[in-house]
């Protein structure tokens, strides 16, 4: 049986095709000095990261980084704005 | 107050009874999707019940509660009380039993001291309630601003919690109960995709803990009610529970024309899960009878303004609605590929991060989601997006969802509290990772941590604001105090625009406002007068109506006043 052009690669390779997309649009949008913030950089990066390697013994570790990563990210900005909040209920 | 107490009660039992009544006709037999249905069905109970009571003009507490009474004896004799199902108490951990009692006691306490304090309320969404409360009925006046006829669904809700005490202080609890409906509803998708009850509950909760669906529960807006029934809608879609699925979505069209935004990404859903076996009930009498109630609440708003004002999408028109007196766009009509464009590089390049401003309600300059959402749930969809084919419809209903709304809404500061169902995914997805790995629920819980203590206070609500409702006494407890000079007065209100004529009712809905539409000095006295209204308040710049109130001035028939925080005139006596 003749396979589909679609079918001739692995799901992974569709995968990465599209997070290479996003990841294009935000180096062709964003100056590359802060793409190491952007939040869509950062998930394009995982996505491509875990079409490659999820079954490997790193890819927890990874998750777990990225996640305290993004998390600093957050907190460093959202949390200053939260405490002059409540400060300034005093 | 203590008789008005016991009619609530009374109504309330009867609502659940009643609910409980329904639920067992037309339930599935799978616990979440029931818990979504009997909350919807007690939503659809007390709407029509708001709405049919204002028709006949007995929105008072003596006649809801009797009813409430009647309808309670008429269902124990059916002898529904003693089918109720017994408590369970969720097997879901002590840290999240502890959790939920501490935002159960949070939500107590911004109830009692929180009174309504966004602008949006107090000019278009409370004043109708007042007016309602007020006169024991609707009126036809539904105020002056220019956006008091968009639909009010959840305004009947509200009504619910105040007409009883005739007192708003209780009216926070309208969020509160569709905020339940929301969590109820995120519990039912995951055990609709076949995760276990505990993964379900830590979804449900982790959901509720968003910064921006925190507030929006105490908010008194009605974007949080539009997030429940859209939630409630993804639930039902996803269970495939056939006709049923038409009660959120009549119930959300009534709370807000942005409801409908949602609707390609709902019926993308309803399409890839499609009805199981034998799903949805057998009762097409009782079904009928719920499914035209549902729609008759939900469209009667539109049906008003078509008998009104000849649209019934009025005051929108095919240019979208305009500010009256500045003329800017406030919402366009119709999808844009360029509104499309800039707010999904807005979202991206700068809502998601929420870094200008601590959260709110209104998701001003935000998304309002949390490092929950942000940074641990986001990740975490990742990999289950890619191993989970039913998470990837869902997610892929509530992606085209997203893009219909962002096609359809103007960019402005707060855009994005249309899209706060969206925040439902990534709980899901956190969910599911945090019995997985160790490190999800050491970082899950100091996110948790950190945004409970973000959400003590919204971000909109000023100092000033905050230490007066802590100092005030509950009685009057108001964001914005009413003029002390004529609180025992009648009293005028006029706007050329937007208007916060709701604080001028007081908090016990004791003072009757007339609104001034007048277009002569002669014809805005003479209407002053025969209502007996002593003094005309106003607000925003008047840009149409001050040369009229300046002639009022000049000769003699009103005299400039300041009382307090506001601006108006006295109606000078004839000589």
């Amino acid at each position: 049986m003749r396979r589909t052009p679609a079918r001739a690669f692995p799901p992974e390779v569709w995968e990465i095709l599209t997070a290479a997309v996003l990841l294009s649009w935000r180096i062709r949008s964003l100056p590359i000095s802060t793409l190491w913030h952007d939040w869509v950089t950062v998930m394009a990066v995982f996505w491509i990261f875990t079409a490659l390697a999820a079954r490997t013994r790193a890819w927890p570790a990874v998750l777990g980084v990225l996640m305290a990563f993004l998390s600093a990210l957050y907190f460093f900005h959202q949390v200053p704005q939260s405490l002059a909040l409540l400060g300034s209920l005093r | 107050m203590i008789l008005g107490a016991l009619a609530m009660v009374a109504a309330n039992a009867a609502a659940l009874l009643g609910a409980w009544g329904l639920l067992e006709r037309v339930r599935t037999g799978r616990a979440g999707v029931d818990a979504v249905l009997f909350l919807l069905l007690r939503f659809l109970l007390v709407s029509s019940a708001v709405l049919l009571a204002g028709l006949v003009h007995l929105l008072r507490p003596g006649a809801l509660g009797l009813a409430g009474l009647a309808a309670l004896g008429g269902l124990a004799a059916l002898g529904i009380h003693r089918r109720l199902p017994s408590f369970r108490r969720p097997r879901w951990g002590v840290g999240w039993t502890i959790l939920a009692l501490a935002v159960l006691l949070r939500f107590l306490l911004q109830i009692w001291f929180f009174a309504p304090y966004l602008d949006d309320t107090l000019d278009y969404h409370l004043p109708k309630i007042a007016e309602w409360v007020r006169a024991g009925g609707f009126t036809g006046e539904l105020g002056v601003d220019a956006r008091s006829t968009f639909p009010a669904g959840f305004e009947l809700l509200e009504t619910w919690w105040v007409v009883f005490l005739h007192h708003d202080l209780l009216i926070e609890l309208a969020g509160v109960e569709v905020l339940i409906l929301a969590a109820a509803s995120v519990f039912a998708l995951a055990s609709e995709l076949g995760w276990d009850p505990r993964t379900a509950g830590i979804a449900g909760a982790l959901f509720v803990m968003t910064p921006a669906v925190q507030f929006q529960a105490t908010s008194c807006t009605n974007d949080g009610a539009v997030t429940a029934l859209v939630l409630s809608s993804l639930a039902l879609g996803v269970a495939g529970t056939g006709p049923l699925l038409l009660i959120p979505l009549a119930l959300g069209a009534g709370v807000k024309p942005t409801f409908l935004y949602t609707l390609p990404g709902l019926a993308l859903v309803a399409a890839l899960f499609p009805r199981g076996e034998g799903a949805g009930p057998k009762t097409p009498k009782l079904l009928f009878a719920v499914l035209g109630t549902a729609v008759l609440v939900g469209s009667y708003w539109y049906l008003r303004n078509a008998v009104v004002y000849g649209n019934p999408i009025h005051p929108m028109g095919p240019g979208g609605m305009k500010s009256p007196t500045a003329g800017s766009t406030l919402q366009r009509f119709g999808p844009s590929l360029k509104a499309l464009e800039e707010n999904l590089s807005c979202l991206f390049d700068l809502r998601i991060y929420d870094a200008q401003r601590p959260p709110d309600a209104l998701c001003t300059v935000g998304f309002g989601w949390g490092a929950t959402g942000f940074a641990l749930g986001s990740l975490a969809l990742v990999p289950l997006l890619r191993s989970e084919a039913l998470l990837r419809r869902l997610a892929l209903g509530i992606a085209v969802s997203g893009l219909s709304v962002l096609a359809l809404v103007e960019l402005d500061l707060w855009f994005c509290r249309f899209l706060m169902f969206a925040a439902a995914l990534p709980a899901l997805a956190l969910a599911r990772l945090w019995d997985r790995y160790r490190f999800v629920p050491l970082l899950g819980g100091a996110a948790i941590l950190i945004q409970f203590l973000s959400t003590m206070v919204p971000g909109n609500m000023s100092a000033e604001v905050f230490r007066s409702l802590v100092r005030q006494s509950w009685k009057n407890r108001a964001a914005r105090a009413a003029p002390v000079e004529t609180l025992d007065q009648t009293v005028g209100f006029a706007t050329d625009d937007f208007g916060g004529a709701y604080s001028l009712y007081l908090p016990s809905y004791s003072r009757r406002v007339v609104y001034v539409r007048d277009d002569t000095i002669e014809a805005l006295i003479s209407h002053l007068r025969r209502e007996s209204a002593t003094t005309l308040y106003v607000s925003g710049v008047m840009l149409r109506r001050r040369a009229l109130l300046e002639e009022g001035v000049r000769r003699g028939r009103l005299r400039p006043v300041t009382h307090g925080a506001w601006k108006g005139y006295a109606v000078v006596p004839d000589p």
